[in-house]
């Protein structure tokens, strides 16, 4: 051994010393922190925060240790022995670097080394600190230890037989309890267990029981709110048992005829599976019209599932044909989606030619896509979505107002809209040739009075049917204002060229007038009469400047009509009268009067709705009772009955029952019987409103009545 | 005859005998011996005197005190307060302590040792119930101390039948935004209001006042609860209101129609659902029909029917016979609703002028909607028959939502005949509106059927305190209590006077009772004592305020009567009668002096 490695030895055990020391003060403390943390976070975030803290401590003792290096042994070593003259790093150094001198001191020195008993640079233990790092320690596990915080671990639950014999037998103690959940295979899910009594799950799922307990009981059964029962099969140490729930229950374990934990009650809560969500992104309205030249209709849905997406469907009907001769044809084409199986996007191309649509006819398409519930599969509908070829225009020109009559609506410009062209025109009059710029006004001025005649229409007056919108009549041209007050009163003979011959309207269109139909003239009342009037001659003279190229001169006009039609809008509105069915008065000499054969009087029976709460009624009425003797305790057993043919009547039924095992268990409890009342006052149905008798009078005021009616002084 | 008045007259007589006996001895004496004139009428006088003086030592003359002012300090009175007042301070059992008050145990112990008392000071909360009637002779000077915020006033239906529409009324202190919500047993708030905030102008309006309703569910007691909720959405005061659904017993109906239609069905349907015994008619023309087994009309039957609910034609149809009979029934307390569902023949307007309506056909719209609660769903548009009813006397009691009548009644005699021309109520029952539509008849019926239930023999305090007097009336001897805690506590019914079959009973614990007498039973609640606290001290200022308008009319005269002291009579007596005794034994006043 030489002096070198004789030094690395006390090195080395100072260094060994130095990560004890670490070791000693961090341990507690990380030990303390476990214990405190495990209380308030889960599981994995304890392995997170505890590896962290090791790898602290660890960097903490790295740290130290890399100041134990060889600067620091010489400096030890120099500081504490002169008798190694400061000499010591010569030690170290390569003897080929040193010189005579040097390498005489190094030998004395060495030797010197070799000579020394075993030093010690070891750190001395600083009980202090490990005092105060054990104290910290022990505190953590102190106050994590009765902090209040609550357990579901099941060990704290016994069974302890009451009574008598509560002296002589041992409670029994619950030491593990788990609950495998096994769901069904169509979820996707993997089997989990945990360890506590309560738990949810989707439904359908098959639960097993694996507990445990201290002292081993006889027999261990599972005792269910609907009244069935469950006995476990002792295993080994555990008691097991099975069983598929497809609805959620509370239950309680009976060990050896006692019930563990005073009778608590656990809760499984089964999940239903919803049915998916179903979302159309197109067609984006539920009639659509189909274009010009349109080949195929675009579809597109997106769906939605808890648990994944099954099959989806679009289904095609095809109605075909027009009157009471239509004729349907039905098909149904398998979509496939693109997307997780949670949620997916489905798109069809709807090729119309090969489909066989023609005019008039309809394609009526519906989505609808399931899930994977086994057996039976959830499906979404979507809404039926039309895709209508219209029918050829069916209405004959009868000169009477074509545009109007045409089934799909005229697009009328709006008064707005004539505001804003006239002002687009007029900024851009000067870019503009004078034939363009008369022939815009002139199309401007159409369609103020397209919107004229509609609003004409209001008031009752003639329709200026049949010369077209866009046929300027001279005389009008010419002079609008006279026009309009004299209402073509002498140009019948024009009229009649136009008008169609054989139609009842054109007769009176030719000869006659229809200022004033009474229908539409009464619609309104005079003051809105009067705005609308004052609107259309605004209008007029608008359309007026507009015919003659000068919009500048028909905005203002137009301005005020948009003013008075706005005006109307929000005037009052119209309502109609509603003319009741005005059936011919019935003439009794002739009712019942054909043949009667077999006809007789017959008893009425009067039955009263079907109302089966009856034992609810009850039950709330002896409620009642029992909060004032505790010896008449109502029907508990015939309210769960009630509840659990009747699942669908409370939103939480196990609340319910658990509310109904409160108060039955605690007669006393006058809070029990409050919370139970608040979980049954939804499930009672508003009944028909019971009339109340009125009360007498008493005799004065009967006497005062009497009076009062006799006329006589009271 | 009271005592003095007796003692009076034996005095009376004592002195007339005794003069009589002087002037006897003065006559019948020998002339020697015969006294002077003057011994006689002094000795008459002297006995005259003694005998007044007596008298006034047994029944001194009340003499005129200087009247004395009290100051009574109840609960919650503060120090600072009693400093501005003068007279004897007297501490009520509720208040605190201060130096210089004496405690009492009730205002009347108070006065009783401190006669001559004309005016109260009342400082704190106000007097106690207990004390109200002891101050009710005297001037009070009383100013109320700030009520707390929160509910000031709570009152709902009296009596509360299932499905029936009832109401909340109330009154809340306090000038901020604020509302109020109404929640149902489970907790579900079934009604809301807000409460404007309070401008200067309203304090005297009747600001704070809200009604809210709820439909009642079954029999049976439901707790609801009212929330007063501040501007933060904070709730500031939660109060129970203990509603209880009452029993009622069954209406018994007569129901006559000229032919089927749904108004009728869904009437009919109405009245089984609601527990009413009906008894239906319907026509079907020719001498067929569909009915119930007793639905014949006799003057028998009448009497045991509380409403007939007919329509036009069934009118028509019915014989004069029959007719007079329903109207003598009407006189005699028989409850009559006429449908009218079409065009009245002249005779039955006449008619029914005759029973004090004019019906006229009329160009009016048909379509009509009913009023809606604010925030409710949509009624469906409604209609009614053409005509405008005219009653000098009659009672509208369904109208539309512009006020336009539907129904009016008027009383005949005992009973009540009202005409009712909404012709298809049934839309309402289809329209998912079937609890109004039965609200609609059952308040129809509860109208007009036969007054038939004794008065409410059980008075009604909706609020009542543990440890507050409750007062019940019509009770017979074997009323009693039971409480909570399922005691049963015999209640003393004072068996003659003006309160005769009252009895009072000061409730232990909170709770239900009820309270049964004979057949009768009522189920009250009673709060704890700090609950509601609003409530409480503003039904104590009430009651103190009306003392103050009870207050008599010379509060400014300084003295009053008291008793006076009967010492100085009976020494001036002993004086006299000593006198007396001196000078009939003397010789004093004898003619002859003997020598």
């Amino acid at each position: 051994m030489n002096a070198t490695q004789r030094i690395g030895q006390w090195q080395q055990q100072a260094r060994v010393r130095c990560v004890l020391i670490i070791a000693v003060i961090g341990l507690p403390i990380i030990i303390g922190l476990y214990f405190l943390l495990s209380g308030f976070i889960s599981q994995q975030a304890l392995c997170i925060a505890l590896s962290v803290s090791v790898l602290l401590l660890t960097l903490l003792a790295y740290s130290a240790l890399t100041k134990l290096n060889h600067v620091w042994l010489l400096r030890q070593l120099d500081a504490r022995f002169p008798v190694l003259e400061n000499s010591t790093d010569l030690v170290f150094a390569k003897p080929a670097e040193l010189g005579v001198l040097q390498s005489i001191q190094r030998q004395r020195i060495e030797q010197k080394i070799l000579a020394m008993q075993a030093i010690d640079l070891r750190q001395s233990w600083p009980w202090k600190k490990i005092l105060v790092a054990f104290g910290i320690g022990t505190l953590m596990i102190t106050v994590a230890q009765y902090w209040p915080h609550q357990t579901n671990m099941p060990e704290q639950y016994s069974a302890k037989p009451s009574g008598e014999k509560a002296q002589s037998a041992k409670a029994i103690q619950l030491l593990e309890a788990r609950i495998a959940v096994s769901s069904p295979v169509y979820t996707g899910k993997a089997v989990r267990s945990e360890n506590s009594l309560n738990i949810k799950f989707p439904e359908g799922s098959s639960l097993q029981w694996r507990l445990t307990f201290q002292p081993q009981p006889q027999r261990v059964s599972i005792i269910f709110f609907d009244g069935s029962k469950l006995p476990l099969q002792r295993l080994g140490d555990s008691w097991q048992a099975a069983r598929v729930f497809n609805q959620s229950q509370l239950y309680r374990i009976d060990v050896d005829g006692m019930r563990l934990a005073q009778g608590k009650r656990f809760r499984l809560d089964a999940i239903k599976d919803q049915a998916p969500q179903l979302r159309v992104i197109q067609p984006d309205r539920n009639l659509s019209v189909m274009e010009f030249g349109q080949a195929a209709w675009p579809l597109s849905m997106e769906a939605s599932d808890d648990y994944g997406l099954g099959n989806a469907q679009l289904r095609i009907q095809l109605a075909q044909g027009n009157g009471e001769n239509i004729n349907f044809s039905e098909r149904f084409i398998a979509l496939s989606g693109q997307g997780s199986s949670l949620r997916k996007r489905y798109t069809y191309q709807l090729d119309l030619a090969t489909l066989g649509l023609a005019p008039g006819g309809d394609v009526i398409v519906q989505f609808s896509v399931s899930d994977r519930h086994a057996p039976q599969a959830n499906t979404t509908r979507s809404s039926s979505f039309i895709l209508r070829w219209p029918p050829e225009d069916t209405t004959q020109a009868s000169g009477v107002e074509g545009i109007l009559k045409k089934l799909v609506p005229a697009y009328f410009r709006s008064q707005r809209q004539i505001i804003i062209d006239t002002e687009k025109l007029l900024a851009e009059q000067k870019k503009l040739s004078k034939d363009v710029f008369e022939t815009r006004a002139d199309t401007i001025g159409v369609d103020q009075r397209i919107l004229r005649l509609r609003y004409g229409q209001f008031l009752g007056e003639e329709s200026e049917g049949g010369r077209g919108a866009d046929k300027v009549d001279p005389a009008s041209k010419e002079n609008p204002q006279q026009h309009a007050d004299e209402h073509d009163h002498d140009q019948p003979n024009k009229k009649a060229s136009i008008a169609a011959v054989n139609s009842n309207q054109a007769i009176l269109e030719q000869f006659g007038h229809t200022h004033d139909i009474a229908e539409a003239a009464t619609l309104l009342d005079s003051k809105t009469k009067e705005l609308l009037r004052a609107a259309l001659n605004d209008m007029w003279r608008a359309e007026l400047n507009l015919r003659q190229a000068q919009p500048k001169k028909a905005l203002p006009y137009e301005y005020c009509a948009l003013g008075f039609i706005k005006q109307v809008q929000q005037a009052s509105r119209i309502y109609l009268a509603r003319v009741g069915s005005e059936l011919p008065p019935i003439d009794e000499t002739r009712r019942m009067s054909g043949d009667r054969k077999g006809l007789q009087s017959r008893n009425d029976w009067l039955n009263k709705a079907n109302n089966d709460d009856a034992v609810l009624l009850a039950f709330w009425q002896a409620l009642d009772q029992a909060t004032f003797d505790v010896r008449q305790q109502p029907d508990f057993s015939a309210m769960q009955t009630w509840i659990n043919s009747h699942p669908h009547r409370a939103a939480d039924s196990l609340s319910v029952l658990a509310a109904l095992d409160d108060v039955q268990n605690q007669p006393n409890c006058a809070s029990c019987v409050l919370v139970l009342k608040a979980q049954l006052w939804p499930l009672l149905a508003k009944p028909a409103a019971e009339p109340l008798l009125r009360r007498t009078p008493s005799k004065t005021g009967q006497a005062y009545l009497d009076a009062l009616r006799n006329g006589t002084q009271p | 005859m009271n005592i003095s008045l007796l003692c009076l007259w034996i005095l009376f007589i004592a002195v007339l005998l005794s003069s009589a006996r002087l002037c006897w001895n003065y006559f019948r004496a020998p002339m020697q011996q015969q006294p002077r004139v003057w011994r006689v009428i002094a000795l008459i006088i002297f006995q005259v005197a003694s005998a007044a003086a007596l008298y006034f030592s047994l029944f001194p003359p009340s003499r005129n005190a200087p009247a004395e002012h009290l100051v009574i300090v109840t609960a919650h009175a503060d120090a600072s307060a009693i400093k501005s007042t003068y007279g004897r301070v007297i501490a009520l059992p509720e208040a605190p302590l201060f130096a210089g008050s004496e405690r009492m145990v009730d205002l009347a112990s108070a006065l009783r040792k401190y006669p001559g008392v004309s005016s109260l000071e009342i400082i704190g909360d106000g007097l106690p119930l207990r004390d109200i009637d002891a101050a009710q002779n005297l001037t009070v000077h009383y100013s109320p101390t700030k009520l707390p915020k929160g509910l000031m006033q709570l009152a709902w239906s009296e009596q509360v039948s299932p499905g029936m529409r009832w109401w909340l009324r109330g009154r809340v202190n306090c000038r901020q935004a604020i509302s109020v919500e109404l929640l149902d047993p489970s907790g579900t708030v079934v009604d809301r209001l807000q409460l404007k905030p309070a401008s200067a102008s309203d304090v005297n309006h009747g600001f704070g006042e809200f009604v809210l309703s709820d439909t009642a569910r079954a029999v049976g007691q439901a707790n609801y609860q009212l929330h007063v909720i501040d501007a933060q959405k904070k709730v500031l005061e939660s109060v129970l209101v203990p509603l209880f659904v009452e029993r009622v017993k069954p209406m018994r109906v007569l129901s006559l129609a000229g032919g089927p239609n749904p108004e009728l069905k869904y009437l009919r349907r109405w009245a089984s659902d609601a527990g009413i015994a009906l008894e239906s008619r319907v026509e079907l023309g020719q001498g067929m029909q569909i009915q119930t087994a007793n639905s014949a009309i006799s003057a028998a039957s009448l009497r045991e029917l509380d409403l007939l609910i007919l329509d036009e034609r069934a009118w028509s149809a019915m014989s004069a016979n029959n007719k007079s009979l329903v109207l003598a029934s009407l006189n005699a307390g028989l409850g009559v609703l006429l449908r009218i569902t079409g065009s009245l023949s002249g005779s039955a307007a006449s008619e029914l002028r005759q029973l004090g309506f004019s019906v006229a056909d009329s160009a009016i719209t048909q379509g009509v909607h009913l009023p809606e609660a604010q925030g409710k769903q949509l009624l469906p548009e409604l209609s009614r028959r053409p005509v405008r009813v005219q009653s000098r006397d009659g009672m509208v009691f369904l109208q539309t939502d512009k006020n336009e009548p539907l129904a009016i009644w008027r009383a005949q005699g005992q009973g009540r005949i009202a005409l009712w021309w909404l012709t298809d109520s049934y839309k309402l029952a289809l329209s998912n509106s079937a609890d109004l539509h039965s609200q609609l008849w059952s308040e129809a019926a509860s109208t007009l059927a036969r007054a038939r239930v004794q008065a409410d023999v059980l008075s009604r305090q909706q609020h009542l305190w543990v440890n507050q007097r409750g007062v019940y009336c019509g009770l017979k001897e074997n009323a009693n209590v039971l409480e909570p805690n399922g005691q049963n506590s015999p209640l003393l019914v004072d068996s003659e006077g003006v309160i005769k079959g009252c009895a009072a009973f000061w409730p232990r614990q909170p709770g239900w009772h009820v309270l049964t007498s004979n057949s009768n039973s009522l189920r009250f609640y009673v709060r704890a004592s700090a609950e509601a606290a609003g409530l409480k001290a503003n039904a104590l200022q009430e009651a103190n305020n009306q003392l103050l308008s009870n207050r008599i009319s010379n509060s400014t005269s300084a003295s009053i009567a008291v008793p006076g002291s009967p010492w100085l009579y009976f020494i001036f007596w002993l004086l006299l009668s000593a006198l007396l005794w001196m000078l009939e034994r003397s010789k004093w006043g004898f003619k002859t002096q003997t020598p």
